[in-house]
C-alpha cells in the first residue's frame, strides 16, 4: 500500500529538485543526497570525488527540503544511478524509504541511527540491496583509549561513569569488556525511555569522577546537555564528549572526525566501488582519522591539568596502534553484522 | 454674543484660548507621556531585573541551591523599588525569598504577558513580575541536530522554576505626581504670563480707543478744545492725530460759523430794527388813515344827519303847506320842491347808509316778517314811478316760497326798492318783473332768490363788471342821462352779503337785464298755518289782461284762491264768452279788467264796464297802472266794483273781491279798505290829549307841533331836557315825544329822570324821536325806559298811529288800527304791543261768547293787584317757591283772558324761576310788573271798555273775519 502511494502520487510525496537527470548507460552516475543543513559536506564530497584519481562518473546533487519530516525520493529517478550517497540520517532515511534498488553508501550518520534503520527496514534480510555506511561515531575502543589517555596524568583508579539510553544500551557489554581489557573502572547507568537523564546523572556522579558520554539522543540532547553540564560542573566531574561542539559548550575533551577525514574516506570508498567489478560495497565502518579536542578552560576550572591536543592525540595514536596491533583485523575488517555477532559471541 | 465683545476681550480671547489650548494639549501630552514613560520604565526595569535574575538563578534553581538563590534575591532587593523577590522551583515550592512577607494576597488588577514568558501583574500599588527560569539548550553535536533523531523539546519542559519580583509603584507614583504638579505650575505660570501680556495688550489698544471715544463724545458735545494724548502707537496714533486734527478743524469751523452767525444776527437785528421802525411808522400811518377815514365817515354821517334834519323840516312844512289853499301854480311849484326835497333826502339816506355800512355799524334785524307783504310794500312804493313810464310792474311770488320768515324787512325792502328803482330808471317801455323763488330749504333756514327782470337798455359785459363798485354807474354817460348817486347797488350788495347771499346781474345790451340776489333767512318759528282762503272757492272769474306776465300772475293768484279762472288777452270776444258761459249755466261771477294806462280820451273802460255790468250783470274789477285818485274815482263812477292800482296787493284784492262777491254791494261808491288807506285819519277827542315834545331843533319842534295841533292835540314844547323835566313836574302828559340827541342832557337821561320821578302805577308813555334806526339803538332806547320810537323824518301818519297806540282815548279807531298792527309785531318780540288786552283773542278763547269773555277778563283784572303784590313780596323775600306758585296762578288766569303780553311775561317769569336764573328773574319781574301796570292803567283809563267791547265789536268784526287773514 505504501508503495502504491509512492508510485501513484510521486509529486505529492516528494519535493525533490532534480538539477539535471541526464543519465547514460555508459558512464556511471552518483547521486549525492543531502538536506539543506549538510550542503557544505555535500559540496566537499563532490569536490573530493571529482579530485579523486580514477573517478569517472557523473555526480548528481539532490537536495532534500527539510519541511517534511521524512522526505521521499522518486524511486524511478533514483534507480537510474549507479550509487546513491545520502549524507546525514535524514537523507539516508529518505533514500531508504524510496525503496530504490540502487546501492546506498550513507555517510555522516551515527551508528545507532543506522542500525535502527537497518532494523526498521530489514535491510540485512534483503539479499539484493547493497547498503553500507561510514559512521560518524568513534569506536568504543578508541573512546576508552582516549579516556585512558586523559587520565594518564590523573589517578587511574578513578571511576568512569557512563550513562546509557535506550539506543545505546546494547553497548553495555562491549563497554564492560573493553574496560576490563584496559583495567578501567566503569559505572554504567541505564536511562529508560521516559526518565530524566539528569537525575540519573546526579546519581551516577556520586561515584564517578569522569563522565564518558556515549551518543544517544535520548540521553544527550541540547535540552539535557545544559543540565548535565551544570550538574557535572557542580560535582566537579569532567565530561568527555563526542563532538568538538560539545567541548566548546562545556565538555572537557572529545574525540571526533573532521569533515575532511569523513569526505576523503567516503570518496575513497566510492571510487573503490565504482572501480570494483562485482559492484559490492564494503561493510559499514568507522572513520579512520580522528581528532582530539580539549577545553583547557574547563579543565582548569575543574582543577585538572591536561596536555595539549596534539600530545594527547599522539598518546592516543600510540595506544590505537597498540590496540590495532593486538586486535588486528578484528575491528577493521568487521562488517556490521559480523561485528555484532562477534560481540554477542564474546558476551 | 462673540460680536458684542470689546477689543480687550477679543484680544484676551485670541491670546488666551489658543495658548491655553496648546499648552493644555502639550502638557497633557507630555505629562501623559512622562507618566507613561515612568510607568514604562518601571515596567522595563522590572522586566529587566526579572530577565536578568532569571538566568542568574538558573543554576540555583536547577541545583536547588537555596543559599545561592537567597543571596541572589537579597542582591536583587537592593535595587530601588524592588520590594519583594521570591524564587520558586518548578513545582511551586519557595526556594528563596527576600523583602516583605507577602502575607496577604494582593488584588491583581491585570495580567499581561511579556516577551520571554514574563508575566506582569498589576496590583495597583505595585507591579508583580513572574519570570520562568529556564534552562537553555546547549548544542552538543557538530553537525545539525537532524543527524540525531531528537524531537524538538517543548518550551515548558525547559522551565525549571519561577521568580517573582514585586516592584513598588510608590516612587513612580510620586514622580508622576511631581510631573503633574510641575506641569500644572508651568501651565499656570505660562497662562499667567500670557494673560498679563494679553491684558496689557488689550488695555494698550482699548484705553486709547476709549479715550478717543470719550474725546469724540466731548467734541460732539461742543467741547472743541478737547485733544487726545494716549501715547498709543501704530494705527491708533494715526487715529489720535486724525481726531485731534478734526477737533482743530471743527473748532475753526465752529468759530467761523459762530462769527458768521453773529454777523448775520447783527445784520438781522439791524434789519429787524428797521422793519420795526417801519412797522411803527406804518402802524401810525394806518392809525392816521383809519382815524381820517373814521373822521370822514363820522363827518359824512354827521353831515348827512345835519343835512337831513333841516330837510325833514323842509319836507314837513311842504306837506303842511300843501294842505293849505293854494292856486295851481303854487301847487305845481310846491310839488316840484317836494319832489326835489324827497330825492335829496333819499340821496342823503343813501350816503348815510353807505357810511354806516363802511363803518361796519350796520346791523340787521332778525324779526318775523311777511315776505309777500314786504315785496308788495316795496313795489307799491315804486308803483308811481313805474306808472309814470307806463311800465308793468309784476310781482311773482312762487308758491313754494314761505310767507313767514325771520329777517330785516326794512333792509330787504331797501334792496328790492333799489334794484327795482334801478330797473325802472333804465327801462323806457315794457315791464319790470320781480320773481321770488325758493332756492334751498333746510330744517331751519331757507335760501331765497329774488330776481328783477326788466326790458330796459341792458348792460354790456364791461359794465356788468364794474356795476357793484361804489360811486360807479354802468356808464358815466348814463349818470348824466339818468342821474343817481350810484350808491344803490353797492349798498344792496353789502346788505345782501350781510344777509348771507349773493348778488348778480345777467344782461344783454338792448335786451334788458336781470338783477338777482339771494339771501339766507331763518324760517319763522311759529310758521302760522296758512289760513285757508276759501271764501272765493268755486267762483268763476274772467280775466282780461293784455300784458302776458301780469295775466299769468293774476291767473296764478286766483287759482291759488281756488277760483275758476279764464283769461283772455283781447276784448274782442268778451261778450261772446260771457254769453256763452251764461248759456252753459255757469256764468262768470266776476270780471277783472287789467289796463296799463287808461286812455285819457277814450272810454274803453267805461264801455267795457257797461257792457259787462249792464248786459251780463257781472261785477267788474279794474286794475290799472295808476294811483291817481281822479282816475280811480272815474272808474268807480263808471260802475266798477273795485279799482286797484297795479302792482296788486294780494290781501287787498282778496278782501275786495270777497267783499264784492260775498256781499251784495250796498255802498258801491267807496270800498271800505280803500277808505282806510286815505290819509285823512283824524283822531276824535284828540283835544283831550296833552303831549309834550322835546327837541333842541326848533324847526322840528315846530313841525311836530304843527302836525299835532292839526289834529287838535295840546302841545307843550321843550327845547332841552331841563325844560322838559320842569314841564313834566308841572303838568301831567298823556304822551311825551323825546328827541334823543340833545345838548346838555340827552333824551335817554331825561327819560330816566322822568321814570325815576314817576309815582308808582303812573306810566307816561315816552316816544323817542331818532334818526338812527338801528336795531341795537332801538333796544337801547326801550331798555332806557322808552316805550316806542319814531324815526325821523316824522311821517304824519306814523305820528298819528303812535299817538293813537299809546293814548287810548280814541278807542274805536285805535283798536282797529291796533288789531291791524298787532299780528305783525307778535308777542315774541320785546317790542311789546301797546294794547294790553286782545279782545279778539279773548273772544276766541271764550268761544266767541262776549259775556263769558268779559267775565274772564273782569275776573283776571280783579285778581291782578293782589297777585302783583304777592309776587313782589315773594320776590323781595327771595322766596322762589312761593313766587313760582303765585306766578303760576297768574299764568293760569291769563290763559283764558286775552292778555297775550301778560301771559307771555308770566310764562317767561315762571320758566326763569324754574331755571333759577336770577338775573333773568329780575328782568322778567320788571316786565311782568310793567304788563300788569299797563293792564291796570288801561282798565282805569277806559272803565267802560269792556262793556263796549262785549257789545259792539263782535257784531262788527266777527262776520268779516278780516282779522284772521294776514
Amino acid at each position: 500500500m505504501l508503495f502504491k502511494k509512492i508510485g501513484t502520487l510521486p509529486i505529492f510525496w516528494c519535493c525533490i529538485l532534480l538539477l539535471y537527470t541526464e543519465i547514460t548507460m555508459a558512464t556511471p552516475s552518483i547521486a549525492l543526497v543531502a538536506n539543506a543543513a549538510h550542503q557544505s559536506i555535500l559540496n566537499r564530497t563532490k569536490l573530493a570525488l571529482e579530485t579523486s584519481p580514477g573517478f569517472n562518473a557523473k555526480i548528481h546533487k539532490i537536495t532534500l527540503h527539510d519541511n517534511k519530516a521524512s522526505p521521499k525520493l522518486i524511486t524511478d529517478t533514483l534507480d537510474e544511478f549507479t550509487l546513491i550517497v545520502p549524507i546525514g540520517s535524514k537523507a539516508t532515511r529518505a533514500v531508504i524509504k524510496s525503496k530504490t534498488q540502487t546501492p546506498i553508501l550513507s555517510i555522516l550518520i551515527r551508528k545507532y541511527a543506522f542500525d535502527a534503520m537497518v532494523d526498521k527496514y530489514h535491510l540485512d534480510k534483503k539479499s539484493g540491496l547493497n547498503v553500507s555506511a561510514i559512521y560518524l561515531d568513534q569506536p568504543i575502543e578508541r573512546q576508552l583509549n582516549f579516556v585512558e589517555a586523559i587520565l594518564e596524568k590523573q589517578d587511574k583508579e578513578q571511576m568512569i561513569g557512563v550513562l546509557l539510553g535506550p539506543h545505546s544500551s546494547r553497548l553495555t557489554e562491549k563497554l564492560l569488556s573493553e574496560a576490563k581489557i584496559r583495567d578501567l573502572k566503569l559505572k554504567i547507568v541505564k536511562v529508560n525511555h521516559n526518565e530524566n537523564p539528569v537525575e540519573y546523572l546526579d546519581l551516577l556522579l556520586e561515584d564517578a569522577k569522569i563522565l564518558l558520554a556515549i551518543p544517544d539522543s535520548k540521553v544527550y540532547n541540547p535540552k539535557t546537555a545544559r543540565g548535565m553540564l551544570l550538574t557535572a560542573y557542580r560535582k566537579r566531574v569532567p565530561i568527555v564528549g563526542f563532538s568538538k561542539t560539545y567541548v566548546c559548550n562545556g565538555a572537557m575533551a572529545s574525540l571526533s572526525s573532521t569533515p575532511k577525514q569523513i569526505v576523503l574516506q567516503a570518496a575513497n570508498q566510492i571510487v573503490a566501488y565504482l572501480n570494483n567489478q562485482d559492484k559490492k560495497l564494503p561493510p559499514p565502518s568507522f572513520t579512520d582519522g580522528y581528532r582530539v579536542n580539549i577545553n583547557q578552560g574547563v579543565a582548569k576550572s575543574l582543577g585538572l591539568e591536561l596536555d595539549s591536543d596534539t600530545s594527547i592525540y599522539y598518546a592516543l595514536k600510540q595506544r590505537e596502534d597498540y590496540t590495532s596491533i593486538t586486535n588486528e583485523g578484528k575491528v577493521c575488517r568487521y562488517d556490521m553484522k559480523k561485528y555484532d555477532r562477534i560481540q554477542q559471541v564474546e558476551l | 454674543m462673540v460680536n458684542e465683545w470689546g477689543i480687550k476681550t477679543r484680544v484676551l480671547f485670541l491670546t488666551l484660548v489658543p495658548t491655553i489650548t496648546i499648552s493644555l494639549l502639550l502638557s497633557a501630552y507630555f505629562t501623559s507621556t512622562r507618566i507613561q514613560d515612568l510607568e514604562e520604565s518601571l515596567k522595563d526595569r522590572g522586566y529587566a531585573i526579572a530577565l536578568k535574575l532569571a538566568p542568574a538563578s538558573e543554576y540555583g534553581v536547577f541545583s536547588a541551591n537555596t543559599k545561592t538563590l537567597q543571596q541572589l534575591a537579597a542582591e536583587a532587593l537592593s535595587e530601588p523599588e524592588v520590594r519583594l523577590v521570591s524564587i520558586f522551583n518548578k513545582e511551586g515550592k519557595l526556594l528563596a525569598h527576600a523583602g516583605h512577607e507577602n502575607k496577604e494576597d494582593a488584588v491583581i488588577l491585570s495580567v499581561k504577558d511579556q516577551p520571554n514568558g514574563v508575566m506582569m501583574a498589576d496590583t495597583g500599588s505595585s507591579l508583580l513580575f513572574t519570570v520562568p527560569i529556564t534552562i537553555r539548550d546547549v548544542i552538543i553535536e557538530d553537525y545539525a541536530y537532524a543527524d540525531s533523531p531528537y524531537d524538538q523539546p517543548h518550551q515548558h519542559d525547559n522551565v525549571i522554576g519561577w521568580i517573582s519580583i514585586e516592584l513598588s509603584r510608590t516612587t513612580t507614583t510620586l514622580r508622576q505626581y511631581q510631573v503633574l504638579f510641575a506641569c500644572g505650575v508651568i501651565i499656570f505660570i505660562g497662562l499667567a504670563i500670557s494673560g498679563i501680556f494679553a491684558y496689557r495688550m488689550g488695555r494698550d489698544v482699548t484705553r486709547p480707543i476709549l479715550q478717543m471715544a470719550y474725546a469724540v463724545e466731548k467734541i460732539k458735545n461742543g467741547d472743541y478744545n478737547t485733544r487726545v494724548y494716549t501715547h498709543a502707537r501704530g494705527e491708533l496714533r494715526h487715529l489720535e492725530a486724525g481726531i485731534n486734527t478734526m477737533g482743530t478743524a471743527l473748532k475753526a469751523a465752529h468759530e467761523e460759523m459762530q462769527q458768521s452767525i453773529e454777523q448775520a444776527t447783527a445784520d438781522l437785528r439791524q434789519t429787524l430794527e428797521t422793519i420795526e421802525i417801519q412797522n411803527i411808522e406804518l402802524e401810525m400811518a394806518r392809525k392816521e388813515a383809519e382815524t381820517a377815514s373814521r373822521v370822514k365817515s363820522e363827518f359824512l354821517a354827521n353831515m348827512s344827519h345835519e343835512i337831513r334834519t333841516p330837510l325833514n323840516g323842509v319836507i314837513g312844512f311842504i306837506n303842511l303847506l300843501m294842505k293849505t289853499k293854494l292856486n295851481s301854480r303854487q301847487t305845481d311849484y310846491l310839488s316840484t320842491i317836494h319832489k326835489s326835497a324827497t330825492s335829496l333826502l333819499s340821496i342823503i339816506n343813501d350816503i348815510l347808509d353807505f357810511s354806516k355800512i363802511e363803518a361796519g355799524k350796520l346791523s340787521l334785524d332778525q324779526i318775523p316778517m311777511d315776505l309777500p307783504d314786504c315785496i308788495e310794500d316795496a313795489l307799491t312804493l315804486m308803483a308811481p314811478s313805474a306808472h309814470e313810464k307806463a311800465l308793468e310792474l309784476v310781482p311773482m311770488i312762487y308758491t313754494d316760497v314761505p310767507e313767514k320768515i325771520i329777517g330785516d324787512h326794512l333792509r330787504l325792502k331797501q334792496i328790492i326798492t333799489n334794484l327795482v328803482n334801478n330797473s325802472i330808471k333804465f327801462t323806457h317801455s315794457g315791464s319790470v318783473i320781480v320773481r321770488v323763488m325758493l332756492e334751498k330749504e333746510t330744517h331751519k333756514h331757507v335760501v331765497l332768490c329774488v330776481s328783477i327782470t326788466d326790458s330796459g337798455i341792458g348792460l354790456s359785459k364791461e359794465e356788468q363788471k364794474s356795476l357793484f363798485q361804489a360811486f360807479k354807474q354802468a356808464d358815466s354817460t348814463t349818470t348824466r342821462k339818468f342821474g343817481g348817486t350810484g350808491l344803490g347797488l353797492v349798498i344792496s350788495k353789502r346788505l345782501v352779503q350781510q344777509m348771507g347771499g349773493e348778488i348778480g346781474v345777467e344782461s344783454e345790451e338792448d335786451k334788458g337785464s336781470t338783477f338777482w340776489f339771494t339771501f339766507l333767512a331763518d324760517k319763522a318759528k311759529e310758521q302760522t298755518t296758512i289760513l285757508p282762503r276759501n271764501d272765493l272757492k268755486g267762483h268763476k272769474v274772467l280775466i282780461y289782461e293784455p300784458h302776458p306776465t301780469t295775466r299769468l300772475s293774476l291767473n296764478h293768484l286766483f287759482s291759488r284762491w281756488e277760483m275758476i279762472v279764464k283769461d283772455i288777452s283781447s276784448t274782442e270776444n268778451i261778450d261772446a264768452i260771457l254769453t256763452d258761459a251764461k248759456k252753459k249755466g255757469a256764468p262768470f261771477d266776476f270780471v277783472i279788467i287789467g289796463v296799463n294806462q287808461p286812455d285819457a280820451s277814450g272810454h274803453f273802460i267805461e264801455e267795457l264796464i257797461n257792457l259787462i255790468k249792464g248786459k251780463h250783470n257781472c261785477p267788474v274789477g279794474v286794475l290799472l297802472n295808476s294811483t291817481e285818485q281822479i282816475i280811480h274815482d272815474a272808474i268807480f263812477d263808471a260802475g266798477a266794483a273795485l279799482c286797484q292800482a297795479k302792482p296788486i296787493r294780494r290781501k287787498r284784492l282778496y278782501d275786495a273781491i270777497t267783499e264784492v262777491l260775498t256781499h251784495v254791494p250796498q255802498d258801491e261808491d267807496i270800498p271800505e279798505d280803500v277808505q282806510i288807506k286815505l290819509p285823512t285819519l283824524r283822531i276824535p277827542n284828540s283835544d283831550k290829549l296833552t303831549v309834550l315834545t322835546v327837541d333842541d331843533y326848533e324847526a322840528n319842534l315846530k313841525l311836530v307841533n304843527a302836525l299835532l295841533e292839526d289834529v287838535g292835540i295840546n302841545v307843550f314844547c321843550a327845547t332841552n331836557g331841563k325844560d322838559a323835566l320842569q314841564l313834566v313836574a308841572q303838568h301831567s302828559f298823556d304822551l311825551i315825544l323825546m328827541d334823543i340827541q340833545m345838548p346838555e342832557m340827552d333824551g335817554i337821561e331825561v327819560t330816566n329822570r322822568i321814570r325815576s320821578s314817576e309815582p308808582p302805577g303812573v306810566h307816561t308813555p315816552i316816544i323817542a324821536l331818532t334818526a338812527h334806526a338801528l336795531l341795537s339803538e332801538r333796544e337801547e332806547l326801550l331798555c332806557a325806559g322808552m316805550d316806542d320810537y319814531l324815526t325821523k323824518p316824522i311821517n304824519e301818519q306814523e305820528l298819528q298811529r303812535v299817538i293813537a297806540k299809546w293814548t287810548n282815548k280814541q278807542t274805536l279807531i285805535n283798536i282797529n288800527s291796533a288789531f291791524e298792527k298787532a299780528p305783525t309785531t307778535h308777542s315774541t318780540h320785546k317790542i311789546v304791543s301797546n294794547v294790553p288786552i286782545d279782545w279778539k283773542l279773548s273772544l276766541k278763547l271764550a268761544g266767541f261768547k262776549p259775556a263769558l269773555a268779559k267775565e274772564m277778563l273782569e275776573g283776571l283784572i280783579e285778581t291782578l293787584p293782589k297777585g302783583q303784590t304777592n309776587i313782589n313780596k315773594a320776590f323781595s323775600m327771595n322766596n322762589l317757591t312761593s313766587m313760582r306758585e303765585h306766578v303760576h296762578h297768574l299764568h293760569g288766569a291769563c290763559c283764558y283772558a286775552g292778555v297775550p303780553h301778560l301771559k307771555a311775561a308770566a310764562a317767561n317769569l315762571e320758566t326763569a324761576i324754574t331755571e333759577k336764573a336770577h338775573d333773568k328773574i329780575q328782568f322778567m319781574m320788571v316786565e311782568l310788573n310793567k304788563e300788569i301796570n299797563k293792564i291796570l292803567a288801561f282798565i282805569k283809563n277806559n272803565k267802560d271798555i269792556l262793556n263796549t267791547l262785549s257789545q259792539e265789536l263782535p257784531s262788527k268784526h266777527k262776520p268779516t273775519k278780516t282779522e284772521e287773514i294776514h
